[in-house]
């Protein structure tokens, strides 16, 4: 790519970021704490920064953070959500796939970003057909581990899915060189644990009846927590809890109750807040999510019968893969069914499906999920769009209407 | 990473349980007996879980072999269909030796009777060895085969003592299968009954203390909430 090109994507990525990061923060209410998480990605997305830590790279939800860890690499989420990544991936990836895929390759292809230059390899889960494709194109960036993912939750499919656990373990070795470490392998559960701890109190801030966060401001926090190490991470993420507790306390209830939107769908990644955005601006206050990089990205806890690197294995298997409600799964009364739970815990009164263009998996599932929203009688809105902000007025039509529906129910 | 407070009262339990059979055991049998009997009727196999010294025998087997993170080994579900009618073989045998030819079988295989009895054959501490390998290797395996708790099991589901599941909540994270000692699966699987005890059940609630959800799983006595499954949120140490 000519110099002055790449220059001037350079410019626009970083402004595409920043504009998101000022926008996050030029709410009245910035809770104490929040700086230090729009700092890491801030650093990450606007600064370019350079830090000397060697990456594996990871995609989507299924590979198990703690396994890098114990190589003593650093996990970084590659899945990105940049328009500008996007549009030069339209390039790479076909016209159809999702924006996430075309947002990915085109950071490879751009090497604009240091972190995607310093990653050692990527492992890169069979999910979903883009995915799955995609493994071949990235590998002509970097070498690619392909993970596969039996897409049955069925007993027999659950020892498949350890096999390729171990397997991963074997291929990271023999690519890296390094041997794997059993005591890294159970320091970094519990560090994530504990990250995972402050993560649920989040959730459950933001689900309270009268949150004292925006979802965007949780989101960004939650994705923060990609390009940081869990012990940096969960350290802030308390004092994070403890700013926005003191908050919920002295917090007035409100004469007018804000209407709560449940998102679910594709998943929203950083700079990417155009929907919770465009909601919070129409006065919704969102109160949770599904996405795997937000809402699912740290809520199921990893919990070992024992702490032989077999016994971990199986359960970083039984918590990556079984309690995954991806919907590629053929399974779907596991995500119908966390989907219930969520909308009854953050008493949600209506739900935003997000669609990224091309993700299909999500699009098939719609209609059970709109089924089951009928039996709990919240309205459902279905929104198709992509990283641009080009239709963000056409789509902040639909949400206006949408949240007037909401407050005429009531 | 959790807490185990309830295991660590079960520990205690089976602790104080051994201590007591092995002080005043021998003159109070018949009183063991009837308790035994009765806690059978009434917990169905909540004994095995804080009273039997084989349990306990097990446990620190387990304990020992976590400690030194020796895994355990999986039987793939083949091979556990072969087994599964075991411990009715087992179980029929124990009562024909026992009503029609007076024997006791089970005190050759069981370490904690063979260690207590006088006579130590060769023949005898082999098999005791390889039940020892054997449940060193596998977490409470014998008492997957145990007779008198094949007997017990069948009280389970009259038991007033009822592990309950609230499906609904139930991400299926299977945290509760892996840690279960008698690898009960359909605490994993079930999402629509609410009562899941099982009759291999031991009710030694360690799947309730792994249970990342709040109110997921609950242990109820006499139709009251005794335990109930909680995210721990406590720091780590």
């Amino acid at each position: 790519m000519e110099e002055r090109t790449l220059e001037r994507y350079k410019r626009n990525i970083s402004r595409v970021s920043a504009g998101s990061l000022k926008q996050l923060t030029s709410t009245g209410n910035v809770p104490k704490g929040l700086e230090y998480f729009t700092n890491v990605l801030k650093r990450t997305f606007v600064d370019f920064e350079k830090d000397d830590n060697e990456y594996i790279g990871s995609y989507c939800v299924m590979v198990p953070d703690e396994m890098i860890y114990a190589f003593g690499y650093r996990p970084l989420r590659l899945c990105a959500g940049h328009s500008v990544a996007a549009m030069i991936g339209d390039e790479i990836v076909p016209r159809d796939a999702c924006p996430v895929l075309k947002a990915t390759a085109g950071f490879h292809a751009m090497r604009v970003m240091p972190i995607y230059q310093q990653c050692r390899l990527a492992v890169l889960p069979m999910t979903c057909d883009g995915k799955r494709k995609s493994a071949a194109l990235l590998s002509q960036y970097l070498p690619v581990i392909p993970l596969p993912i039996e897409m049955d939750k069925s007993e027999e499919r659950f020892a498949q899915n350890l096999q390729n656990m171990h397997a991963l373990m074997k291929s990271i070795s023999k690519e890296t060189g390094r041997r794997f470490s059993n005591r890294k392998l159970i320091e970094s559960c519990k560090s994530i644990n504990a990250a995972q701890q402050e993560a649920y109190k989040l959730y459950g801030l933001l689900s309270s009846d009268n949150p004292p966060v925006t979802g965007s401001q949780v989101m960004a926090v939650l994705n923060s927590y990609c390009y940081d190490t869990p012990e940096s991470w969960a350290q802030h993420a308390k004092i994070l809890n403890a700013g926005l507790s003191q908050k919920a306390a002295a917090m007035q209830p409100l004469k007018r109750k804000k209407p709560r939107i449940f998102i679910a769908g594709s998943p929203i990644t950083f700079p990417n807040y155009k929907l919770p955005f465009l909601m919070e601006g129409l006065g919704a206050q969102i109160v949770g999510d599904e996405t795997c990089m937000a809402g699912r990205l740290l809520y199921d806890p990893v919990v070992p019968d024992e702490y032989s690197t077999d016994g971990i294995l199986r359960a970083l298997t039984a918590r990556y893969v079984c309690a995954c409600t991806c919907p590629v799964f053929e399974q779907t009364d596991d995500r119908l069914s966390s989907l219930t739970e969520k909308l009854r815990q953050t008493k949600a009164e209506g739900v935003i499906y997000h669609i990224l263009r091309g993700c299909t998996p999500y699009d098939f599932e719609l209609s059970m999920v709109e089924q089951l929203a009928d039996k709990l009688d919240i309205p459902v809105l279905r929104v198709e769009t992509d990283f641009s902000a080009e239709d963000a007025e056409q789509v902040k039509i639909r949400l206006e209407a949408f949240v007037e529906l909401i407050e005429q129910r009531r | 990473m959790k807490q185990r407070k309830i295991t660590a009262f079960r520990i205690m339990c089976l602790l104080i349980a051994v201590v007591v059979l092995v002080f005043l055991g021998s003159g109070y049998r018949i009183i063991i007996l009837l308790l035994s009997i009765f806690s059978a009727l009434v917990f169905g196999r909540l004994w095995c879980g804080y009273v039997c010294p084989l349990g306990f025998y097990q446990e620190l087997l387990s304990m020992l072999r976590k400690k030194l993170h020796i895994p355990t080994f999986h039987v793939s579900l083949k091979v556990k269909s072969y087994l599964r009618p075991l411990k009715w073989i087992i179980l029929v045998y124990f009562l024909t030796s026992v009503l029609f030819f007076g024997l006791r079988p089970v005190m050759y295989i069981r370490p904690d009777l063979s260690f207590s009895s006088a006579d130590m054959s060769i023949y005898k501490i082999i098999i005791v060895g390889i039940v020892t390998g054997i449940c060193f290797l596998k977490e409470r395996a014998f008492c997957k085969y145990c007779p008198l708790g094949t007997l017990r099991g069948l009280f389970n589901k009259i038991s007033f003592g009822k592990i309950e599941k609230d499906g609904t909540a139930c991400t299926h994270c299977r945290a509760c299968l892996e840690c279960c000692p008698m690898d009960i699966r359909s605490i994993y699987e079930e999402r629509n009954k609410s009562d899941i005890t099982h009759s291999d059940c031991i009710y030694c609630m360690k799947c309730i203390e792994a249970c990342p959800e709040q109110d997921v799983l609950s242990f109820t006595l006499f139709g009251k909430k005794i335990l109930s499954s909680k995210r721990n949120i406590k720091q780590v140490k």
